[in-house]
């Protein structure tokens, strides 16, 4: 049963229960006190009737002194004569009474004292009233229950529409629809519900969009990965084949033997950057004291750069930071880049370092993607140095164990500037 | 002569290729991304394309879409392994799907099986000896010779993979089907029996500890 024909069975019960009871109530009441003042009234009529008879056959004694009966039983029934036509019946008591009307007796004076006058006041009308009522009360009762049920209904309908529009939200959810919301003004239970669902669903929502990009981002690193991992494989084992099975020239065989070797190379440095990557990510790291001009002098031996130190000491691993500026020097050799500056620097909650080349840049679509794994802004030329792109991906992460992050600024054809914010350490 | 069209970013893999191409007697063109290889297709007739997916500039299914109309067969060679992957490579129309790294051998024969789907029956020559495979009838300067099954089958893949040196297992694998419980020996035994009927002492060359190679100098 639902819970609206709940609401509208009780409440027909409860108002039809209330309702009958009060009705039931007034009208008993009401007819008592019409029964009380017919009773009163018949009492008055009875007692001048019984005074009259009384006092003229008192009368008439006291004139001739001696009991005269069929003169009293004449005068009785010359009262019980004048009122035969209306609804009062004067008589002798003749046995025990019966009927619903109102009945009195009392006995005449001395000596007649052995005679008794009856009244009896005939209220059929009375009863009659009453039977009417009840008809009423049934009529009255079936009419005010439709009229009831139909403002029940009403009621209860726009009591329940919160509900309805909760299910219908939390179904269109299920079904996947996780813009779902449910939009009502009740300002009462329902409205915490509502509210409460709708924060949910953000929040639901909001973590399912970052799953299934997660997915999405996850299958194509594994493309890639597959990608980057088969072809060097691909090569190795086409050209051993080849070797193998084919009478080939010198020429031919140098040139087999120099793919194998190069590829074999590809796939042993790109297996110590996915490895490198996996270190980083689960590693605790050597945080320690390092002098910048330190790390300054070790990128110098690798290569001619510009250097500023605007702060002395920096807190980090060395090792990874030595590395991950390495890597973007690198990357900024490769975007043929002839000037590079180093600048140590702080800002008030991280170390910054910055890396700036004046080398051929990247446009915005590119910048998007370039922290990606496997994402090479140029293709064929980066393969070619051996690149697989994961340097600026492992940079990152790199970042990320140092409780930082890092930004890029690029223009095309003016330079790119990588900024490496480091978790600041107030030692 | 069949024309191949090779499409691969890699350079040591698009050499692989077709240095194998050209062992086995195909002529072919080389193509490093995608554009260059829609405009190499529209300029010149290609008997079957080998594509790389993960091209620069058109990808591998994009290109086979395009390209779709001129109605040339399409083997795709990728790293691309997963099954949706797979099902889009033949929704283009592909022929073949070949996951890197691959068995030449297995490269070589799958583009054997296509060409001869689309384009029919070859004859093959080889020195005086002319093989007609719809017929499986082989004749030695045009005096048929009468062969067994298994000395036919034999022949017919020594000389499909032609300067190719098979090796005894590969053989047995091929010629008497993967199943088969027999040893090495077996092989030896056909190969002097084949040597013999079709005096074939010099072209089929014993590779040492390896195998055989049928010689096809031109």
């Amino acid at each position: 049963m639902t819970f609206r024909a709940k609401l509208i069975i009780s409440m027909l019960i409860v108002f039809i229960i209330a309702f009958d009871i009060s009705v039931v109530i007034f009208v008993s009441r009401g007819q008592s006190m019409v029964l009380e003042a017919r009773e009163s009234a018949a009492a008055d009529e009875f007692s001048s009737i019984y005074r009259s008879i009384d006092k003229f056959i008192r009368e008439t004694y006291t004139e001739s002194g001696k009991r005269d009966m069929d003169f009293c039983k004449g005068i009785i029934n010359m009262y019980k004569t004048l009122y035969n036509e209306g609804s009062t019946k004067i008589d002798i008591e003749e046995g025990i009474y019966t009927g619903n009307n109102i009945y009195m007796t009392k006995a005449l004076s001395m000596p007649y004292d052995d005679i008794v006058i009856s009244y009896e006041k005939d209220i059929s009308d009375y009863y009659n009233m009453q039977r009417e009522w009840k008809r009423l009360f049934v009529i009255v009762n079936f009419i005010f229950a439709g009229v009831l049920f139909v403002l029940v209904y009403g009621i209860t309908s726009y009591l329940t529409r919160p509900l309805y529009a909760i299910t219908k939200a939390l179904s269109e959810f299920r079904k996947g629809n996780y813009g779902s919301r449910i939009s009502i003004n009740t300002r009462d239970e329902f409205q915490p519900i509502a509210d409460e669902f709708n924060n949910m669903a953000e929040t639901i929502g909001a973590s399912i969009e970052q799953i299934n990009k997660n997915a999405e981002e996850k299958e194509m690193l594994v493309r890639n990965m597959a990608h980057e991992l088969r072809n060097p494989l691909a090569g190795i084992q086409g050209f051993s084949e080849y070797l193998l099975s084919c009478d080939v020239n010198d020429e031919d065989r140098h040139k087999a033997l120099c793919y194998i070797d190069s590829e074999a190379k590809r796939l042993s440095a790109l297996s110590n950057k996915i490895l490198n990557m996996g270190i980083t990510e689960n590693t605790d790291i050597d945080f320690e004291e390092v002098n910048t001009r330190d790390i300054g002098e070790e990128i110098k031996k690798y290569k001619e750069v510009g250097l500023e130190y605007k702060i002395d000491k920096i807190v980090c691993d060395r090792i990874l930071i030595t590395d991950l500026l390495i890597n973007l020097v690198d990357n900024a050799v490769n975007a043929d880049a002839d000037k590079i500056t180093i600048i140590f620097d702080k800002t008030e909650e991280y170390y910054r370092i910055s890396v700036a080349d004046n080398g051929c840049g990247m446009d915005q679509k590119e910048l998007l993607s370039i922290f990606k794994p496997f994402y090479r802004v140029n293709k064929d030329r980066s393969r070619e140095k051996g690149g697989a792109g994961l340097g600026l991906s492992y940079c990152e992460s790199i970042a990320k164990v140092h409780g930082g992050y890092m930004e890029v600024h690029s223009q095309k054809g003016r330079g790119t500037e990588f900024m490496i914010f480091l978790q600041l350490f107030n030692k | 002569m069949y024309r191949i069209l090779v499409v691969e970013d890699e350079k040591s893999l698009n050499d692989l290729i077709t240095m194998n191409l050209e062992v086995a007697g195909y002529s072919y063109d080389k193509a490093y991304n995608g554009s260059d290889a829609l405009d190499m297709i529209y300029e010149n007739k290609y008997n079957l394309l080998l594509l790389d997916v993960m091209l620069p500039v058109i990808d591998g299914f994009e290109l086979a879409q395009r390209v779709r109309h001129m109605d040339i067969p399409i083997i795709f060679i990728t790293a691309l392994d997963s099954l949706p992957d797979k099902i889009k490579g033949f929704n283009t129309g592909a022929w073949d799907y070949i996951v890197k790294p691959f068995e030449v051998l297995e490269l070589m024969a799958r583009i054997n099986a296509v060409l001869r789907n689309k384009y029919g029956y070859e004859d093959i020559k080889i020195g005086d000896i002319e093989i007609h495979t719809r017929e499986r009838r082989v004749f030695a300067n045009n005096n048929e010779i009468i062969l067994t099954k298994t000395e036919y089958d034999l022949l017919e893949t020594l000389a499909l993979n032609k300067n190719i040196a098979l090796s005894r297992e590969k053989l047995l694998q091929l010629v008497w089907g993967y199943d088969y419980e027999g040893d090495t020996r077996t092989v030896d035994v056909y190969i002097q029996k084949l040597r013999k009927k079709l005096s074939l002492e010099d072209k089929i060359v014993t590779v040492y500890k390896y195998g055989y190679r049928l010689e096809d100098k031109q």
